[in-house]
């Protein structure tokens, strides 16, 4: 089965995102995505607008400078969840959270709001804290 | 195209929710059920195992005087995962929520849930209701 186009554009994401090519994941925000930033941490809030999306998500690059495996996406037309691991190395120790992140994309194929939850939350907050 | 198996359990599972029909629910998830609730408010957390998640359902059902509905929008599914985008309502006091909410599942071969998530879309207003 052919891969959905949402799905698609959600897979090149996330493989930008390894390579760090911040300019293709901007390509697959609409003008006024936003981006629900999770848990009780120094990242956490909501951001508004696709120039506030790719400054989190490249001071969270910054700050992460991980890796993600996605283990699956499904999508529909309107909507996209992904389900990866995001890998980290840090003092020496290696962190491998599974989050779920819902997304919702627009007529044109691009992505308008997205959110995600890490498995979990106490090992995530303390990570970005 | 037809509807994928676990789609039709998601479906089911939220339906039996809505109804209220707790032994029929409680069959929808391994004993071991790892769930996670977004948030940051007296209900948000992991959880783990089924007794454990079904103490949370008789919190929600409680404070909400089992009120609370879900009305599925969208749901996702391939063969070891389920997703839906549901449109949650509930009233507690003077408080009225509605919301979507964004579950996701990992679901293992013999049809039952393994792995939970729920996310809310607007994540102030459910802090808000709970808190």
């Amino acid at each position: 089965m052919t891969e959905h186009p949402n799905a698609a554009t959600a897979r090149r994401s996330f493989e930008a995102w390894n390579s760090g090519r911040m300019d293709v994941i901007r390509e697959g925000f609409a003008e006024d995505a936003v981006l629900h930033f999770a848990g009780n941490n120094a990242m956490s809030g909501t951001y508004r607008g696709r120039d506030a999306v790719m400054d989190a998500l490249s001071r969270a690059m910054q700050g992460w400078g991980l890796q993600t495996e996605v283990e699956a996406l499904l999508a529909s037309d309107d909507h996209v969840i992904a389900f990866f691991h995001a890998i980290s190395e840090r003092d020496g120790k290696t962190l491998d959270l599974v989050h779920a992140m819902p997304m919702k994309f627009n007529a044109e194929r691009k992505m308008t709001e997205l959110w995600f939850l890490a498995n979990d939350q106490r090992a995530y907050d303390q990570f970005w804290s | 195209m037809a509807e994928h198996p676990n789609a039709g359990l998601i479906r089911e599972a939220i339906s039996l929710f809505n109804r209220g029909d707790w032994d029929a629910y409680r069959e929808c998830f391994t004993e071991d059920v790892l769930w996670h609730v977004g948030g940051d408010h007296p209900l948000s957390g992991d959880y783990r195992g089924r007794d454990a998640i079904f103490e949370y359902f008789e919190k929600v059902r409680d404070l909400t005087g089992g009120g609370l509905r879900s009305e599925p929008q969208d749901i996702l599914a391939d063969d070891s995962h389920g997703g839906v985008f549901t449109r949650v309502t509930a009233d507690r006091d003077d408080r009225h929520l509605d919301v979507v909410l964004a579950q996701a599942y990992r679901i293992n071969p013999d049809g039952k849930f393994t792995e939970y998530w729920a996310l809310a879309d607007d994540q102030d207003a459910v802090n808000a209701f709970w808190s």
